[in-house]
């Protein structure tokens, strides 16, 4: 048997491989189709302070090899989170990383501290992928001089809890935003979210978004992931966890060798419930035969020149 | 919930026949149980294109074998198509709501075109129950399983098949309806589950509806198939997708 655990901040994994926000709900979903102590940890849907009712459907569509949604980070709220979700997430045994996002500064940092000092909550993961509403609505993670200063107050406000900082990927250079979170304190970066993505009914001529607009993922988005992954992990010390159209062991041992310290499965939770599960046994299995004793002896490995 | 033992979730195929042009009928193995209502999620490819899974109603469930009817639509149901007898399909589910009529009382199934398929399951469990069945269509092609009912009257929108029209027609007529003692369990187009809502609110019966919409996982995560009810915003895929009559604020 391998060493799977990874080390995230403070936090300890017990193996590298979890499950994406937005693709495992509550975490609550999955019972009776995985076994969900056997992942390293599930990220929650994105959290704020208010309950949101998300955009105006449809607000999904399939495309080659992936899919977009523009949900619009429908989720229960802070408050219905603790009182209902979180007593059945803790019964579960699960390793929760909260999953969180506000529309202005404040509402980050008021989140954070919630969720910081919940019970069962084991790390924060502060999605910057949304329009800022006290600046004209540009996105919170689309400043690095701006993404550095929120990552410090809400490095405070997490007090002492790991903060994952989950990057855009729409942006020009990654690199800048990864240094940003570095210097701003943050224990570790995740990338990559969805990538702004569209689709048109050819026979109706309309969006199959409602808003146009929607973020791409699933196997599609891979190696652009892995590319930008892999800048991060160029550019900064923190660890990297990487996320983008993994569906297979060969992708995450991609992700690894790029240098991710984790993996999250996103859209492909949704075609197999299991697959996280699935995946972190055939690490286990990989490794073994390889003859690798720790998994972390095969984080950024890749060979170069 | 139920899963392969193996954990690929994979049925064996027993039949697959084209039942009219462009409809297929699919039996396969299934070890679990499932209620009139839900329905499945099959994978259609092997690989990752097309990579969602599509949900499909449960059309019948006898001695380990479930049967699903689908018509060819796109890239999806043109793939499951070909699948034949022993080859295997991943299957996971049964997901969703049930039908649950009142214990007594007549009941009045609608369906339109590929909307029968619960109905026909309903039916088979509840044989007494079903009062008549009210099958619509676009031509005599899109309607299916008719010889499979007691009791059912057809309508076709080109008039090839049964009354020209819609199948709210020889509904609204039947004296069940007219008295006001049935209770409808309808599945078809959203036009026509809007007009059997909007029927039933003004002639003051009760039924219950299923719903279709594009759905990316089919077990309540991916939150990309909701609908807006009366007690808010539900997830058609684990709240539903049966609702009853006046429950659904329509779209448009
Ligand atoms: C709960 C539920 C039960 C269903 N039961 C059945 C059934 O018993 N038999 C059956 O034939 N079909 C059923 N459907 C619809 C079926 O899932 C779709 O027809 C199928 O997914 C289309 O896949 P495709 O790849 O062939 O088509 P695609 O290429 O994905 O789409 C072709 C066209 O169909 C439309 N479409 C795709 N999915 C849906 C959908 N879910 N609802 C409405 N329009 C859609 C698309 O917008 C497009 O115009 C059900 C859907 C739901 C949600
Ligand atoms: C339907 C859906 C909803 C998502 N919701 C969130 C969210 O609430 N917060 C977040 O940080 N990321 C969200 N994501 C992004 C995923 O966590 C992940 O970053 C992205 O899908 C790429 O990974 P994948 O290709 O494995 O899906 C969502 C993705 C999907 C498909
Ligand atoms: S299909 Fe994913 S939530 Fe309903």
């Amino acid at each position: 048997m391998a060493e799977l655990r990874v080390r995230i901040g403070a936090l300890e994994l017990k193996n590298p491989i979890l499950s994406a926000s937005g693709t495992f709900g509550y975490g609550l979903e999955f019972s009776g189709m995985m076994d969900i102590r056997k992942i390293g940890a599930f990220c929650t849907k994105g959290l704020s302070l208010k309950p949101r009712a998300g955009n105006q459907m449809p607000r999904i569509c399939e495309t080659p090899g992936g899919m977009i949604n523009s949900i619009g980070l429908e989720n229960v709220g802070i408050d219905a989170f603790e009182t209902e979700k979180m007593p059945a997430i803790r019964k579960t045994g699960a390793t929760v990383i909260a999953n969180f996002f506000g529309d202005t500064e404040a509402d980050y940092i008021e989140a954070a501290r919630r969720l910081a000092a919940m019970d069962g909550v084991h790390a924060l993961e502060m999605n910057v992928s949304c329009p800022n509403v006290d600046k004209g609505g540009i996105e919170f993670g689309g400043d690095p001089a701006f993404l550095e200063k929120l990552t410090a107050a809400v490095k405070k406000a997490a007090a002492g809890k790991t903060l994952i900082v989950k990057l855009s990927p729409n942006v020009a250079d990654i690199r800048p935003f990864a240094s940003a979170v570095e210097n701003g304190g943050g224990d570790a970066i995740s990338a990559i979210n969805t990538l702004k993505g569209m689709s048109i009914d050819v026979k109706t001529r309309r969006p199959k978004i409602k808003r146009v607009f929607g973020g791409l993922s699933g196997p599609a988005i891979k190696p652009v992931a892995l590319k930008m992954v892999y800048e991060c992990v160029k550019t900064v010390k923190i660890p990297v966890i990487g996320i983008g159209g993994i569906a297979s062991l060969d992708d995450v041992l991609e992700f690894l060798i790029a240098g991710a310290s984790a993996v999250q499965v996103g859209t492909m939770n949704f075609v197999e419930p299991s697959i996280c599960q699935r995946l972190a046994e055939e690490l286990n299995v990989y490794c073994d035969r390889e003859g690798i004793a720790r998994v972390s002896a095969l984080v950024g490995t890749l060979r170069t020149g | 919930m139920w899963f392969g033992a193996d954990k690929t979730m994979k049925s064996k195929i027993v039949s697959s026949r084209e039942v009219k042009r462009g409809y297929f009928r699919m039996e396969f193995e299934f070890s679990g149980d499932a209620a009139p209502g839900q329905f499945v999620m099959l994978k259609v490819a092997e690989h990752n294109d097309p990579l969602l899974r599509r949900p499909m109603s449960i059309a019948g469930l006898e001695n380990g074998v479930m049967s699903v009817i689908f018509k060819v639509v796109g890239r999806g149901t043109a793939l499951l198509a070909e699948k034949r007898a022993g080859d295997h399909i991943d299957v996971i589910g049964p997901f969703g709501t049930v039908f649950t009529p009142p214990q007594t009382g007549p009941v009045l199934l609608v369906g339109g075109g590929i909307g029968v398929a619960p109905l026909l399951f309903w039916m088979k469990r509840n044989p007494p129950r079903a009062a008549a069945a009210f099958i619509g269509g676009a031509t005599e092609n899109d309607i299916l399983c008719a010889d499979e009912f007691s009791e059912v009257h057809i309508a076709t929108e080109n008039g090839s098949h049964g009354r020209k029209g819609l199948v709210t027609a020889p509904l609204v007529e039947h004296p069940v309806y007219r008295d006001k003692t049935g209770y409808l369990l309808a599945c078809g187009p959203t036009g026509m589950l809007k007009a059997i809502d909007q029927l039933a609110a003004k002639d003051g019966l009760r039924g219950e509806l299923s719903l279709e919409e594009r759905m990316g996982c089919g077990f309540g995560v991916c939150l990309g198939c909701v609908c807006d009810t009366t007690g808010g915003r539900k997830r058609m895929c684990v709240e539903g997708p049966v609702f009853k009559t006046g429950e659904v604020l329509w779209r448009n």
